[in-house]
């Protein structure tokens, strides 16, 4: 094998250490790592044992609450022209079902199983951005809350989970119901978005040493994946979520074809992000399944290295199939028959998946107790809704089904099969791991059969109410077109699904009582790293791994683990601390020093989600305070990285050192940097889409741009900030006094710069007299402008907080990475601004 | 970054033929139409040049033979890829010709 960065593999060889561990060291290490206390440090812990618990209840809660919300509508359709709900209440309440359902709960869920299981999966003691992870999880609760209880107080969105223009545009849909869903779920996706850094630079830099690749848990494979299409797919989101915001608040007229806007942009950038949003959601899940499956069959999983591929195919394919809920639309015949192609040939990977599972069943001994029911009948129903879906990836069958209960039955099949029960088989698999104690294995079956014959009565008949004709949405329905007794059987269904939901809580909080014994152990023979002995600090030491399936190959390998025998036992100095693996060897780089818990995080998650919703209720006044504080509670929080070290090196077993520091693109801060800034390169290029799709709508309305002098200065100015940026990083690594007020001063006069060129070019267009508000040019260049002013204005909050660090003496040359990443974000902000500024001017056709 | 190249080559190719695709004929859908034959030659000229890009990728994996461990393991991972590309691809030309 060649060594990714120079480590010498053979090192390996020197573990388990044979040597006692020194008297008092399991001690530091538990005093490190020691778990709350207080009520105030359960609220400000960091570890993801406790944040991943919070996490996953979180999601389980909202889970619930939507399901109430189902329960509703199911009786308000048992019968035909019941008056149980109201039309404008039953609107809302499907609407929050699904956005629910979708935003609050699949997506929160599969990354807090992810937060919660990584670390242990992969040796690690904690996620590299623990503080991070909390500030997502706040963030997230306290949105998905106050967007909930929008629904008591009648200003629930009501447009349907996703919000097509024009009905969700002022002029239908008045108030601030819609503006709820808008501001609300931006901010929850940016809280998703915080998840997926964490997830992508956990799994390629905090691996146990040895975990290669082709080692590495297929769960992690699926999160990676599922991180990563997150960075890609929710950006669009994000900008749909934004401009149609703008369009209701300042009037600018993206999707009003009165003035050059077109609907259907909403709709490309929705399923964009809706659909890759589908296998989002089922990845990570159809991970679990290719862990747990393999477990309870007690045999290695067939196929491992097609079910990667599998699931790398699916990330790809998924971004290439959003127009197959389009087909209705009027859009050019061949454009259909490309996504109709591929929506029938995303069934080929998903397929593999199905295959290998039902081979890994044949070649071991399967288990069907609780998990193992779950996996199974989860593949059932997913294969069902995957079969239905190649039928409307079938243009003419799609034209017929669409908008029908015929859909309603395949997204349940698909979402419910692909995700709900393989949550379910995972969470009665790891709870024993997470709790210390396994839920009843009587309930569990009984869980399982109502859940599972519960679905089917619920959603089977659905499938021909939709080919009778039923449409969706629809509040109430005349008697004697057959739709009757069917409905009837679905509300029994769904009546059956809850019952079983109910129980499983009743088990959950049996599970969760706060006496009793907790030594459940690995019940299920599970082979990965997570059922290794663990505390608060995860493992006692980090392991060498050198199998897939460690625990069933390595031999003594927990009890070597526990006596602290491998990598990092011990809490040097008393702090946290992690080690950080090469990404694709998992060979040992350094050691991570890792924060304590403090307020910090929590009070800028309250603030910023204070900002979203009162913004929503437009207190701008109160809107900006609460934005200015949540700002100054993030500057806090990073005000105390980069701290300096005692030491320069830590060892970390067998005689082996390595550093406490390193930056550039070895550390962990500059991969998650980098990712920031491909989610702000995503937006800034859909954006760049809807300036070019809104252009070929109407291109008679779009005027000439302003003169080329100002282009000139704009570019100039954000070439000057460019390369003051890159010079930054060298600067402060020059063996010279000065270097780092150099440096300081490079950033200083690249953020000036990025400004600089905002005001200039925005002042350029406002002199042409093109307004945002007169057209769909003025709309996008505007949309474009501010999206570029945006990331220089935070470009220039990161000048002053260099410029304070430098004063108060928190910068050092031997310490360059905050110089690093804020040079990296000025250099992206000035080419990001250029590319946005030559688009507006030079396309589709210039001033030159 | 190769041996990420190696694992994802092929799906990349495929991800960028269906983009190239959709974008050719979006595009051809505003200046004319994307139901003219220009448009469609034009796709399968594409679709020939990814299809040659995909079968290079295969050649360059299938000449990494040798190596152990866990980069033979991205190898096959990369090839299974590369063959799932280039069905995939064959696949979405197919409507061109109707």
């Amino acid at each position: 094998m060649t060594s990714e960065t120079g480590f010498d593999v053979d090192k390996y060889d020197r573990f388990p250490t044979t040597e006692p561990r020194p008297a008092g060291e399991l001690e530091q290490l538990e005093q490190a790592w020691c778990g709350p206390r207080t009520p105030w440090e359960w609220i400000t812990a960091t570890n993801n044992n406790i944040i991943g618990v919070y996490y996953v209840g979180a999601a389980m809660l909202f889970f619930v609450l939507a399901g109430v919300l189902a329960l509703l509508m199911r009786t308000q359709l048992a019968l035909p022209m019941t008056g149980f709900l109201a039309q404008d209440t039953y609107n809302q309440i499907f609407t929050m079902h699904g956005t629910v359902m979708m935003f609050l709960f699949a997506v929160p869920a599969v990354e807090a199983l992810g937060v919660l299981l990584l670390p242990q999966m992969l040796g690690a003691r904690d996620l590299p951005f623990p503080r991070l992870g909390a500030y997502a999880f706040w963030a997230y609760l306290i949105g998905g809350l106050a967007f909930f209880c929008s629904l008591f107080f009648g200003l629930a969105p009501d447009g349907g989970w996703f919000m097509y223009p024009p009905l969700t545009s002022m002029t239908y849909s008045p108030g601030i119901n819609a503006d709820f869903w808008l501001l609300g779920i931006g901010f929850i996706e940016i809280s998703a978005i915080a998840g997926a850094i964490e997830i992508i630079v956990g799994v390629l830099k905090t691996r146990a040493p040895g975990m290669t690749l082709d080692k590495l848990p297929v769960f992690a494979w699926a999160m990676l994946i599922f991180a990563c299409m997150i960075i890609i797919a929710f950006p669009s989101i994000i900008l749909a979520t934004l401009l149609l915001e703008l369009e209701r608040a300042l009037g600018w007229p993206f999707f009003d074809p009165l003035k050059g806007g077109d609907p259907m942009l909403w709709q490309h950038l929705f399923w964009f992000f809706g659909h890759p949003e589908v296998y989002i959601i089922f990845l990570p899940a159809a991970g679990a399944m290719s862990t747990i499956i393999p477990a309870m069959a007690r045999t290695p999983l067939v196929g491992h290295p097609l079910v990667v591929m599998a699931m790398l195919a699916t990330g790809f394919i998924s971004f290439g199939v959003w127009a197959h809920h389009m087909f209705t639309t009027g859009m050019p015949q061949i454009s259909i028959n490309y996504f109709s192609a591929a929506s029938m040939a995303v069934s080929v990977p998903a397929g593999v998946q199905v295959f290998a599972w039902i081979a890994t069943m044949a070649a071991g001994r399967m288990r069907f107790s609780t998990p193992g029911l779950f996996a199974v009948g989860g593949m059932v129903i997913f294969v069902m809704g995957g079969l239905t879906g190649v039928m409307v990836a079938m243009v003419p069958f799609d034209w017929q089904a669409h908008d029908s209960y015929f859909i309603v039955a395949h997204l349940h099949y698909v979402l419910i099969g692909g995700m709900v029960f393989p949550l379910f088989a995972a969470i009665y698999y790891w709870l024993p791991m997470s709790s210390a104690r396994p839920l009843s294995e009587s309930w569990g079956k009984w869980i399982f059969w109502l859940m599972f014959a519960g679905h089917n009565l619920a959603f089977m008949p659905m499938h021909l109410t939709g080919l009778m004709g039923m449409p969706r949405r629809v509040y109430t329905y005349l008697p004697g077109r057959g739709w009757d007794l069917p409905n009837f059987i679905s509300t029994i269904g769904a009546f059956m699904f809850g019952l079983a939901v109910l129980l499983w809580v009743i088990d959950m909080i049996r599970n969760f009582r706060p006496f009793g014994p907790r030594e459940a152990g690995n019940i299920h023979d599970g082979p990965g790293l997570e059922w290794l002995p663990s505390g608060f600090y995860s493992v006692r030491s980090i392991p060498v791994v050198k199998s897939l399936y460690p625990l069933w190959d390595q031999k003594g390998l927990a009890e070597d683990v526990a006596a602290g025998r491998y990598f990092l036992p011990g809490a040097a100095r008393g702090e946290r601390q992690t080690l950080v693996t090469s990404p694709l060897n998992a060979e040992p780089q350094y050691v991570l020093r890792i924060p304590r818990p403090s307020g910090w995080h929590l009070f800028g998650a309250v603030f910023t989600a204070g900002f979203f919703l009162i913004l929503t209720i437009q207190a701008y006044a109160a809107a900006v305070v609460s934005g200015v504080l949540a700002i100054y509670c993030i500057m806090r929080w990073c005000w105390f990285l980069d701290a300096p070290h005692t030491r320069k090196t830590t060892e970390i077993g067998a005689g082996i050192r390595v550093p406490n520091y390193v930056s550039g693109p070895s550390s962990h801060g500059w991969w998650a940097m980098v990712i920031v800034l491909i989610v702000g390169g995503m937006v800034c290029l859909l954006a760049g889409f809807s300036y070019v799709f809104l252009w070929s709508r109407r291109p008679d309305l779009w005027q000439a741009p302003p003169p080329i002098s100002s282009l000139l200065v704009s570019v100039g100015l954000l070439a000057v900030a460019g390369l003051c940026a890159l010079a930054a990083p060298r600067a402060v690594r020059v063996a010279r006094d000065g270097a780092v007020s150099a440096a300081t001063g490079l950033l200083v006069l690249a953020s000036a710069g990025v400004i600089a060129a905002s005001i200039v070019e925005g002042r350029a267009w406002w002199t042409t007299g093109l307004q945002p508000d007169f057209s769909s040019q003025g709309a996008s260049v505007y949309a474009l402008l501010s999206w570029a002013g945006t990331f220089a204005a935070i470009g220039g909050l990161m000048g002053l907080y260099v410029v304070l660090r430098r004063l108060f003496g928190r910068l050092a040359a031997e310490r360059p990475s905050t110089v690093d990443l804020i040079g990296l974000f000025l250099a992206f902000t000035a080419a990001q601004s250029i590319g946005v500024i030559l688009l507006v001017r030079l396309f589709p056709g210039s001033g030159l | 970054m190769t041996r990420w190249l190696r694992m994802t080559g092929g799906l990349l190719i495929w991800a960028a033929h269906f983009i190239g695709l959709y974008l050719m004929s979006s595009a051809a859908d505003v200046w004319s139409s994307s139901e003219a034959a220009g448009a469609r030659w034009m796709g399968l000229v594409f679709s020939l040049g990814c299809l040659v890009a995909v079968i290079a990728m295969a050649v360059w994996l299938g000449k990494q033979q040798g190596k152990g461990g866990p980069e033979a393991w991205e190898r096959r991972v990369g090839l299974t890829g590369v063959l799932v590309a280039g069905v995939s691809i064959l696949w979405q030309t197919v409507p061109l010709a109707f």
